[in-house]
């Protein structure tokens, strides 16, 4: 266990919720450092698996795919703040079942006929990752920055953040991850100038241009694809060896779904081990005859990735023409994300910049890194320096006008926190009510961008038709989410207003999904205080063993045996589940080294105040 | 050219004069902006068409260490809210100000709100040639020529190059004719029109 000293109200960490892993971090005296449990590995698969009415998250979920595929759940990632009809080609995906909510622009998953948003997926693992921080840690756990892609909208946002309600945790702020990452580097070199990220995970890639200058990091643009990642480049060769199979046995895989997962897990190693390696093969026996066999090159893989590859780099080119750069501009450019591992992602990226990319950091733990760096800095814990991040909202934001023209109010690469206000009326006589349509996107109408909500202004003063002059602002802070107050202007009034979030929850469902999940707080609470009182436990014992140490301690024999049976009873209450039990043995404990400290401290005292020639000793 | 210049009230924490509408560079309080305040209060710089960069820059970054809601966190929510909205004031008056179209339309906006509204007839020569020049682009697209795209895109570069210089020259700000000014931002819309659907079609 660390000995990190606990900053009041416990610590402030770093968490990259990914698509794949997630894992935590936590700034310490000598930078940030990756949080994991001594036996572990940092990074925790982000899949959550039920199973007997209740669930287990990372490795032992991951693990469950196969055996349980449709009670496992995985790249929830790529469902938070989406809607149903959106989302098909996960459906097809993705083996668990997947429903629509009642108003139809929800996804929900269902197991075993409960429904869960993705909202409450995510919190499970926001939960494992917390609990992970505070093992390693020693201390709870309340605060965190979470980090999400640089091109998540207002709805993916906002699931994040209500992820993070639901698991009882704050979220300081929601920080992109290429930023995250540029945080993590520039403390390191103390870089000035204009660096490109490029973040290629596992089910998202996004490229951030960022001009730094005297701690400050501000964004200029961000570009990237919320659908594409190393879980693309999977399926890809999943695909290829499902054809083989069927080629070479004629069996048809795809409608099993344990096989499938057995053939994903086969196709992500392949692609891992073909980026040391030429050639990588497999074999699939299904028992019926001689086993399939599949061979796979690197130079057939990059064939295959290729198209999505050209995708990346047309984003990165997107982003520069947004900023007025041009490729000869940048200064560094910095590999983000596992998928940038391979090494045809590295060298296409020494092609188009001209220089080799910074690998130093690793891929997979550079978000958090970063994470970590931003929390401590909002934390206002010492040794945070004036480091400043400036991001930008990722697509334009704006309203439905006239025949279902879209009217951006707040353009893309526009520096969070970001205003517009825009003057209302009314069109019919004494209406007292006027409905907003916010919308996100590039495109000219608004069928072609993505709906954010509906926004319902109310309680306008009754006047005639055109008259009020309804002020409405919206205002995107700096995590990227949007809230809109209005006020009509003759009166002063403040117009109160219902959002209807398009393809997320309601402050309303948010907090009866915490209320719903009051066991589980209480289980948290009772998790955070075993981690307590271990702690405190351990401390006792520790202490008290140095104290057994020292040759000068008059222990009696007696008294030796005695703590060391203490000792033992405590570590091993401190091994069980049973906080309360090992509280108060800690207390009993601590009360009678106490005594048993006063005693013997008083008898050294005595021994050396009779010792021949003390000062003050008395005269024989 | 002659603009509305209300002084800045003195910082109601400290009494000095706080050198922008959005905070005071002395003491650090965030100031509840009162209506009127333009750009250039906010960021503390002196009015016109011409723009100290590296002044925009340093006072720009300044602000943003007060302003920025992630030096307020710890604040009660009233003090939260006002560093949230300032914040977003400061980064939409260094958007403005920052780019120099965006800037004169401003400047522009300020001297007489109402004139590119009213000057939003142009010159029919100029409309005959927006319109050839769209025609061809909208052609060119058609047929997925690209080398003719590119021709297309530089030709409008160049007339938005030489009417950015037209706004840039400060003799036009001297004696500010709203027409003029009006009607050279107007062209420079339909040019960036034109452009983009260049290089969308590329």
């Amino acid at each position: 266990m660390s000995a990190t000293p606990a900053p009041a109200g416990g610590a402030v960490i770093g968490i990259d919720l990914g698509t794949t892993n997630s894992l935590a971090a936590v700034m310490g005296k000598d930078g940030p450092r990756v949080l994991f449990e001594a036996d572990g590995d940092p990074l925790i698969p982000s899949v959550v698996s039920f199973q007997d009415g209740g669930h287990v998250v990372g490795r032992k979920a991951r693990a469950m795919a196969i055996l349980n595929p449709r009670r496992t759940v995985y790249s929830i990632k790529r469902l938070m703040g989406r809607g149903y009809e959106e989302i098909s080609a996960e459906r097809e995906m993705l083996p668990y079942r997947i429903v629509p909510s009642d108003q139809a622009k929800l996804v929900l998953v269902e197991i075993d006929g409960r429904r869960y948003t993705p909202q409450e997926i995510s919190a499970l693992i926001l939960r494992q990752v917390r609990e992970t921080a505070e093992r390693a840690l020693g201390v709870p756990v309340e605060k965190a920055v979470i980090t999400v892609p640089a091109y998540f909208d207002d709805s993916q946002r906002q699931a994040t953040r209500d992820a993070a309600k639901i698991a009882g945790l704050q979220a300081l702020r929601i920080v992109n991850e290429p930023t995250a990452a540029a945080l993590a580097y520039g403390l390191d070199t103390r870089n000035e100038g204009t660096i490109v990220v490029y973040d290629l995970g596992g089910g998202t890639f996004d490229v951030s241009v960022l001009k730094i200058t005297q701690g400050v990091f501000k964004v200029v643009a961000t570009n990237g694809d919320t659908h594409l990642g190393g879980d693309d480049f999977d399926q890809k060769i999943m695909a290829r060896i499902l054809d083989t199979v069927a080629q070479q046995t004629g069996t048809n895989l795809r409608v099993h779904p344990q096989a499938l997962q057995q053939i994903r897990l086969s196709a992500e190693a392949m692609k891992i081990e073909l980026s040391s390696g030429e050639s990588s093969a497999m074999e699939i026996d299904l028992g019926t005859g001689a086993p399939a066999r599949f061979r796979l090159t690197r130079a057939e893989l990059e064939a295959m990735i290729r198209p999505d590859l050209e995708r990346t780099l047309a984003c990165c080119r997107a982003a520069l023409a947004d900023a007025g750069l041009r490729a000869a501009d940048v200064n560094e450019v910095v590999c983000v994300g596992g998928s940038t591992r391979i090494p045809r992602v590295r060298a296409l990226l020494e092609q188009e910049f001209g220089r080799k990319p910074h690998t130093e950091l690793d891929p997979d733990r550079v978000v958090a890194l970063g994470a970590a760096i931003q929390a401590n800095q909002l934390a206002g814990n010492d040794g945070a320096g004036d480091l400043l991040l400036l991001d930008v909202i990722p697509l334009s934001l704006g309203i439905e006008t006239m025949g279902g023209a879209f009217a951006k109010l707040i353009m893309r690469n526009s520096t969070v926190p970001a205003q517009a206000t825009e003057m209302f009326s009314t069109s019919v006589d004494n209406q007292t009510g006027i409905e907003i349509n916010v919308f996100q996107g590039e495109r000219e109408l608004v069928r072609d961008c993505r709906e954010l909500g509906r926004f319902k202004l109310r309680g306008l003063p009754a006047m005639p038709a055109g008259l009020p002059r309804v002020e409405v602002t919206f205002l995107v802070d700096a995590d990227g989410v949007l809230t809109v107050t209005a006020r009509e202007q003759r009166s002063g009034q403040q117009a109160s207003i219902d959002v209807v979030p398009s393809h997320g929850l309601t402050r309303d469902q948010v907090k009866g999904i915490i209320r719903d999940s009051i066991v589980n707080a209480r289980q948290d609470f009772a998790a955070r205080d075993l981690v307590e009182a271990r702690n405190k436990a351990q401390n006792l014992v520790q202490g008290t063993r140095r104290v057994l140490a020292m040759p000068e301690m008059p222990f009696t024999p007696g008294q030796r045996r005695e703590l060391e049976a203490d000792i033992a009873r405590l570590e091993q209450l401190a091994r069980g589940e049973d906080a309360a039990a090992l509280k108060a043995a800690a207390e009993d404990f601590g009360h009678k080294t106490q005594a048993l400290a006063d005693e013997v401290i008083g008898a050294a005292i005595k021994a050396e105040l009779n010792r021949p020639g003390a000062p003050g000793a008395p005269a024989s | 050219m002659v603009l509305p210049s209300a002084p800045i009230p003195a910082c109601p924490a400290c009494g000095r004069p706080p050198g922008s509408t959005l905070a005071c560079l002395h003491c650090g309080r965030l100031i509840e902006e009162a209506p009127g305040a333009t750009h250039f209060q906010r960021l503390g710089l002196p009015a016109g068409e011409r723009i100290d960069r590296a002044a925009l820059e340093a006072a720009y970054l300044k602000l943003s260490r007060r302003l920025h809601p992630d030096f307020h966190g710890g604040a009660d929510e009233d003090a939260r809210a006002l560093a949230l909205r300032n914040s977003a004031l400061l980064n939409e008056a260094y958007a403005v100000l920052s780019d120099d179209e965006q800037r004169a339309e401003y400047l522009l906006g300020l001297h007489d709100p109402q004139a590119l509204e009213r000057w939003k007839n142009l010159p029919p020569d100029f409309l005959m040639q927006a319109m050839e020049t769209s025609e061809a682009v909208e052609g060119a697209a058609r047929n997925g020529d690209r080398p003719a795209l590119a021709r297309l895109a530089a030709g409008v570069r160049r007339d938005i190059d030489e009417r950015m210089q037209r706004l840039a020259d400060a003799r036009s700000w001297q004696r500010p004719d709203a027409r003029a000014l009006a009607t050279l931002l107007h062209e420079l819309r339909v040019f960036r029109r034109i452009l983009r659907d260049a290089e969308k079609a590329a």
